[in-house]
C-alpha cells in the first residue's frame, strides 16, 4: 500500500488536527498539508509526469519539501530525494541514473542550470487546482524510493524501496518506540535522509505532529522550540547530542520537560555521552538503532532499560533476523560480517546486478559485528574500510570512538596508511581543541594504551581542522590519506 | 644515564608507550604488553630513525630485551657509558 494513503486516512480522520509546524513556527493541519499536496500532484499531471515516474526533490527542511513529497506519492511517482547540499555533478549524475522526468528545488541556485528538466517549487502553484481523490495513489506501483548512497569511492548506488519496505519500518518503528498520535517530534535532521523522513512517515500515519527545524545550528533556538512547542520526541545524531552535551547541557534538560524518548541513529555514541543522557534525563526513553538505506532499522536497543549493553545496537527490530558472517553457521562473539533479512531490505540497487550483494536471501551489509549470547549486536565497523596491520584487523569506527573519548578531540578519523613493513599502519586524523604542543600526539597516544591493543593504536596523529566527509556524513578517508602525500 | 640511553628510553616511550620504570634491560616482550610484532617493528622504524642504523629482519625477531638492542647498538659503534 502507498505510504501517501497512511496519510489519506489520517487527513480523513483528523482534518484539523496540527500535522506540521513550520521553521517560521506557523502550523499546518493534516487537511491544508493534504490540499497542498493534492494540487502538486495535479502539477505533476500537468507536467506530463505519470506514476512510475521518477521525480527528483532536492530541499531544505520546510513544509513546501513536504507538500513536494507527498504530493509526488500522490501521484505514485518514484522519489528520489538528494541532499540539498549536494553538489550540481550528484544531482546532474542522479538525474541521468534515474531518469527521472523532473527535479524539483526551491529554486535554481547558481551552477545548477546545466542539469535539465528543473522544476522551482512552490513559486508555480498557486491557481492549481486539486486532484481529484479517486486519482491519488494509483494502484500498481510497488516503489516508493530510490536513495542514492553517497559512497566513500566509486560510483554512488541507489538503493530502491518499495512501499511495502517502508510500510513495514513504520509499524516496526512505533511498535518498538511506542509512538503514538499525541507525540510531537522536533525534527533537525535533513528530511531527504531516511533517519529523519522515516519519522514523518510514523508521524503522518499515526497522526502526530512535526516541529519541522532547518538544522542543528542555532542550538539554543532548537532548545527553546524544544520547550515552547512542548515536543515529546527529539531524534538526533550522536555528533548533535555531543555539542548539546558538552554546552547546553542545563539548558537542554529545561527545554526537554516534556520530551518522553530520544533516538539516536548507527553512528557510534561514545558510552560516555550515552550515559550523560541517561543521567541528565532519567525520566526519557532513549533508543539507537542501527541499519542501512538497504535496511532501515534493523535493530535497536532501548539504553535506559539495557544499562548493561550501553555498546551494542541492540537486538533485531521486529521482522527483521540478523546473522553474523554466515546465514547457516552464524557466528557469536566473534567479529563477522553484518547479515539482515526481513521486510524492510531492499530488493536491490536501481539497474545494478545486486546479487553480489545478498547471500541465500540475506543482505550483506559490509557492515562488521559482533552478536553476544544474548542476542544484542555490537557494531565494530566497515568491512571495506578495515585496516590490515600485519594481518591484524582494524575497524576505523573502534579507535575513533576512543579518540573521541579524549577531553581534547572535537572530531576524528582513522585510516590506514601504506607501510612498507606492516602492509598498512593505523594513522589518526584529529580537529583538536585548541593548538597542539609538542607532547600532545604522544599524549592522545597514550590515552589509548589502556582502551586499545597496541596494533590498534594510531602510529601517527595528524592535527587537521575539519574531518571531510561525504553529504550523508561518511568520512573520507581517502582524501584524508592523500593529504599525507600532499 | 647516557646521552644515547636517554634517546632510547624517550623512544621506547613514545613508541611502545612504555612508563619510565618499565626501561629496563631485562624488560622485554614478557613485561612490556606493546612489545608484539607490530611493536617490534614500530622499534625497528624509530631505531632507524633515531641512530641511523637498519636492523635486518632476524635481528628484530632475536631481540628479547631492552638490553639486547643496546648490545646491538653497542655493536654498531653506538656508546651506551656513562
Amino acid at each position: 500500500m502507498n505510504i501517501a494513503e497512511n496519510f489519506l486516512a489520517t487527513a480523513r480522520r483528523v482534518p484539523e488536527r496540527t500535522f506540521l509546524i513550520g521553521v517560521d513556527d506557523v502550523h499546518f493541519s493534516y487537511g491544508e498539508i493534504l490540499s497542498r499536496a493534492r494540487r502538486v500532484c495535479r502539477l505533476l499531471e500537468m507536467r506530463g509526469v505519470d506514476a512510475g515516474d521518477r521525480v527528483i526533490l532536492t530541499f531544505p527542511n520546510s513544509v513546501d519539501y513536504l507538500c513536494a513529497y507527498l504530493g509526488a506519492h500522490l501521484r505514485g511517482c518514484v522519489v528520489t530525494l538528494v541532499d540539498y547540499r549536494s553538489r550540481p555533478e550528484h544531482v546532474g549524475f542522479v538525474r541521468r541514473d534515474t531518469g527521472a522526468r523532473l527535479w524539483m528545488s526551491p529554486g535554481m541556485r547558481p551552477g545548477y542550470e546545466g542539469v535539465p528538466d528543473h522544476f522551482s517549487f512552490p513559486a508555480t502553484l498557486d491557481g492549481v487546482d486539486e486532484a481529484p481523490l479517486d486519482a491519488l495513489c494509483p494502484e500498481g506501483q510497488p516503489l516508493a524510493l530510490i536513495m542514492y548512497t553517497s559512497g566513500t569511492t566509486g560510483t554512488p548506488k541507489g538503493v530502491c524501496l518499495s512501499h511495502a519496505n517502508l510500510q513495514h519500518s513504520i509499524g516496526a518503528i512505533a511498535s518498538w518506540a511506542e509512538i503514538s498520535e499525541s507525540d510531537r517530534e522536533l525534527t533537525t535532521l535533513p528530511l531527504t535522509h531516511l533517519f529523519g523522513l522515516a519519522h514523518v512517515h510514523i508521524y503522518w500515519t499515526l497522526g502526530g505532529s512535526v516541529v519541522l527545524e532547518e538544522a542543528l545550528r542555532d542550538v539554543p533556538r532548537v532548545l527553546r522550540r524544544l520547550a515552547t512547542h512542548e515536543a515529546t520526541s527529539f531524534p538526533g545524531t550522536p555528533a548533535g547530542f555531543k555539542i548539546i552535551l558538552d554546552r547546553f547541557a542545563n539548558e537542554f534538560r529545561e527545554a526537554a520537560r516534556s520530551l518522553r524518548y530520544i533516538i539516536v541513529n548507527s553512528a557510534p555514541m561514545a558510552e560516555e555521552y550515552v550515559q550523560r543522557v541517561l543521567d541528565l534525563l532519567p525520566n526519557v526513553r532513549f533508543y539507537m538503532y542501527y541499519g542501512l538505506t538497504e535496511a532501515s532499522r534493523s535493530s535497536y536497543i532501548r539504553y535506559d532499560a539495557h544499562r548493561d549493553k550501553l555498546r551494542t545496537v541492540g537486538r533485531p527490530s521486529p521482522g527483521s533476523e540478523i546473522r553474523v558472517g554466515s546465514a547457516a553457521e552464524p557466528l557469536t562473539g566473534e567479529v563477522g560480517e553484518i547479515l539482515v533479512r526481513g521486510p524492510h531490505v531492499t530488493n536491490g540497487y536501481w539497474q545494478t546486478d545486486s546479487s553480489e550483494y545478498f547471500t541465500d536471501g540475506w543482505f550483506r551489509t559490509g557492515d562488521l559485528g559482533v552478536l553476544d549470547a544474548d542476542g544484542f549486536l555490537t557494531w565494530t565497523g566497515r568491512l571495506k574500510e578495515q585496516i590490515n596491520v600485519d594481518g591484524l584487523k582494524v575497524a576505523p569506527a573502534e579507535v575513533e570512538a576512543v579518540l573521541r573519548e579524549h577531553p581534547r578531540v572535537r572530531d576524528c578519523a582513522v585510516a590506514g596508511a601504506e607501510d612498507p613493513l606492516t602492509g598498512q599502519s593505523v594513522v589518526g586524523f584529529v580537529v583538536l581543541d585548541g593548538e597542539p604542543d609538542a607532547r600532545t600526539e604522544a599524549d592522545i597516544r597514550r590515552f589509548c594504551k589502556p582502551k586499545l591493543e597496541f596494533y590498534k593504536i594510531p602510529r601517527k596523529i595528524h592535527f587537521v581542522d575539519t574531518i571531510p566527509r561525504t553529504d550523508s556524513g561518511k568520512v573520507k578517508r581517502l582524501s584524508l590519506l592523500s593529504t599525507l602525500s600532499e | 644515564m647516557s646521552p644515547n640511553d636517554v634517546k632510547l628510553r624517550n623512544l621506547l616511550i613514545d613508541v611502545l608507550l612504555i612508563d619510565e620504570d618499565q626501561y629496563r634491560d631485562d624488560f622485554g616482550p614478557d613485561e612490556i604488553s606493546s612489545w608484539d610484532s607490530v611493536g617490534m617493528v614500530e622499534i625497528a622504524v624509530a631505531v632507524e630513525q633515531q641512530f641511523g642504523y637498519m636492523l635486518a629482519p632476524d635481528e628484530m625477531v632475536n631481540l628479547r630485551s631492552i638490553g639486547d638492542i643496546k648490545d646491538l647498538l653497542r655493536s654498531q659503534g653506538i656508546d651506551f657509558a656513562e
